[in-house]
């Protein structure tokens, strides 16, 4: 399963890179010592950068989870919208460029997901504790970075970044008129 | 003597030595049983410390089952370790290392490279959504286009996929899905006959051009290309029979040469045809069987021959029901002459089903209204269909029919004239002459006929019988063929 693990997460080599980078960011920012921050290694933390325990502190325990979910979120959009709707929606096979942002798209999607460990730190320094409001507030990112990390541990994220990459010009077209109208505005 | 004193001296040596081994002899057992006492005293001692030492080993082991990770993780204060990193013995730290090595650790620099890498993917997602930005009024006009495919509204696909493709076309970007979906349009529909099937190979042709990859998916439009070429290629070989030298005299009395016609239509089936495929290959194929079926039909129905031209259309419906652009309306009117209702209407509902925009379905479901007396039903239907083309003259003229029906002559004649400014044809002015005779106009109406036989055509026999006072507007409407024809 390591093995698997690894090579999903150099297949997708920016995205994997991109997460140990914003980890460290938020390490630097949120003063948490960081220990090895190796992008790639045989191990399960491969593509996650190891740092101290955060079990008293949900705010920092939050931080490391959600803000690389979210920089690789919307660069995951960003590479996407450059690429798949040229790519898939209309067929334009022709430009290079494309195929890489496509490349970087998937990367990234794929590589949104806080690691099993930071997520059971998550869990413990806010559901460990008594206070309810942060209970409530913190339910549906738990959710959702529980899901997510139990998907990653099996690499299961990789397939659904490729299902997501190939989807995305029909998950978000509604969208087209709309800015179509907005450009034809300004 | 000597030898008594000597051996008296021994003797007093010995009893000197006696005594001083039995006085030796005392003090060695005095010290010797002094540290019997003081082995026996230690040992007591040691017994009683291993006894007491055991219980208190044996809590320290049951403690121990019951630390969890916190109390593992957090040294015990005042046990010297030493650090992970630095290797110095600390007493404060955390996950075997010291503050100090803990405080540079949270004050890790993250790196000149790492901010320029932020600041290149910055970079680059910026272009990204630049080219996204740059042509997103394309890909919102292939969104509609999409759209109205997954509709069912094919005339509006077909719109929006041309409006899509000529705005890639002017930025040089191969569309290759608009043009092999627009074709897929084209092909449900086929509304201009042998240009829609040329516009279909065309269309899948532009698709594959040198750098396409051999995706399974365009498979699918491939062979959709090849069957418009088939289609087109019979068609051809119809015309190619029909403009022979020796049919040019052909006339619809003569039977023989009619025959002749036929005979080589027929020898068409099954014969071969080459064409150049869609991705530039020569291949050979044989001819479309329901496609010299359709032309054998349109061969009789122009020669005059109706009930062997409804034979043959009913063969095309045998052959290739999928084809419904090829048969289906014609098939349908022939059903309702022929008193089978059924069959008309379910001919419609496919036409419908394929297209939901497709007038001719409508206008058969109107005419079905019409005929079983339901002229509001009737009128619904066309205003239905008038939404998707409100220039169209055939539905002004069935609209115009169901109002005659219901006794609005008034209006009628508003939709009928409606209708002459888009159209002029046999049928409009034929409609038009019941409709001013219902409101009592008999000068248009001369007017009318005297301008078709000007024009060189008569009134058809179911008008002269009406304007004989034969049968009523209802009749004419209703029954029979229930059209002016």
């Amino acid at each position: 399963m390591t093995l698997i693990y690894v090579i999903t997460r150099i297949i997708t080599l920016p995205g994997a890179f991109f997460r140990t980078l914003w980890q460290l960011l938020v390490c630097r920012v949120c003063s948490i010592a960081a220990f090895d921050t190796r992008a790639f290694k045989f191990s399960e933390m491969c593509g996650h950068t190891e740092h101290e325990l955060l079990n008293e502190n949900p705010w920092k325990s939050f931080f490391i989870c959600w803000f690389p979910f979210t920089m690789n979120f919307i660069l995951s959009f960003y590479f996407l919208s450059g690429s798949a709707y040229q790519l898939i929606y209309v067929g334009d096979t022709k430009n290079i460029l494309s195929y890489l942002f496509l490349w970087f798209g998937i990367s990234f999607a794929a590589n949104c997901a806080p690691s099993f460990e930071d997520m059971l730190s998550f869990k413990d320094s806010v559901y460990g504790r008594k206070n309810v409001f942060l209970k409530i507030i913190f339910a549906p990112f738990f959710a959702l970075f529980c899901a997510m990390s139990c998907l990653e541990k099996y690499s299961l994220t990789f397939l659904m970044a490729v299902a997501y990459g190939v989807c995305f010009p029909y998950i978000f077209g509604w969208g087209l008129p709309v800015l179509s109208l907005f450009q034809s505005i300004l | 003597m000597e030898d008594e004193k000597v051996l008296e001296n021994n003797e007093n040596i010995g009893n000197n030595e006696n005594s001083v081994a039995t006085e030796n002899t005392e003090e060695l057992n005095k010290e010797l049983e002094e540290l019997a006492e003081l082995f026996r005293k230690e040992l007591a001692k040691t017994t009683e410390e291993f006894e007491t030492g055991g219980e208190v080993e044996s809590e320290a082991t049951e403690g121990s089952e019951s630390v969890n990770d916190e109390e593992i993780a957090d040294e015990p204060e005042g046990e010297p370790l030493l650090c992970a990193l630095c290797g110095e013995s600390y007493e404060n730290g955390k996950e075997g290392i010291c503050e100090d090595c803990l405080k540079d650790l949270r004050n890790r620099p993250f790196g000149f490279v790492n901010v320029l890498l932020v600041i290149a993917i910055g970079v680059l997602g910026i272009v990204a959504m630049r080219g996204f930005w740059d042509n997103v009024g394309g890909y919102a006009l292939a969104y509609e286009a999409k759209a109205q495919f997954n509709m069912g509204n094919i005339s509006s696909a077909k719109t929006a996929y041309d409006n899509a493709i000529s705005y890639f076309e002017g930025k040089e970007i191969n569309a290759r899905n608009l043009y092999f979906e627009s074709a897929e349009a084209i092909f449900i529909q086929m509304s201009e006959g042998s240009v829609s099937m040329t516009d279909v190979a065309d269309r899948v042709s532009k698709g594959f051009d040198d750098s396409a990859l051999p995706m399974p998916q365009y498979t699918k439009y491939k062979n959709m290309g090849n069957e418009a070429l088939v289609l087109y290629g019979t068609m051809q070989s119809f015309y190619d029979i029909v403009n022979k030298s020796e049919y040019q005299q052909y006339t619809a009395d003569d039977r023989a040469m009619y025959n002749s016609i036929m005979k080589e239509l027929d020898a068409l089936i099954g014969a071969p045809l080459e064409i150049q495929t869609v991705d530039g290959k020569l291949k050979e194929v044989t001819h479309n069987e329901a496609m010299v079926y359709f032309c054998q039909y349109m061969f009789a129905y122009t020669s005059g021959k109706t009930y062997e031209a409804q034979e043959y259309l009913a063969k095309v419906y045998e052959t290739e029901p999928d084809y419904l652009w090829l048969y289906a309306y014609e098939y349908a009117l022939s059903s309702i002459g022929a008193g089978d209702i059924e069959t008309a209407e379910k001919l419609a509902g496919s036409l419908i089903e394929a297209d939901r925009q497709d007038v001719d379905g409508y206008s058969l479901y109107s005419t079905i209204a019409r005929l079983s007396g339901d002229a509001d039903k009737a009128i619904e239907w066309t205003d239905k269909a008038l939404e998707f083309d409100p220039e169209n003259a055939e539905l002004l003229r069935l609209k115009a029919m169901a109002l005659v029906v219901k006794g609005d002559p008034e209006q009628a004649k508003e939709v009928i004239d409606e209708a002459l400014t888009y159209e002029s044809y046999g049928i409009l002015y034929y409609t038009s002459i019941v409709i001013e005779n219902e409101l009592g106009n008999t000068e248009t109406v001369e007017e009318t006929v005297s301008m078709l036989q000007s024009y060189g055509l008569e009134v058809s026999d179911r008008v002269n019988s009406y304007l004989a006072g034969k049968i009523t507007t209802e009749q004419l409407f209703t029954e029979g063929t229930g059209d002016v024809e």
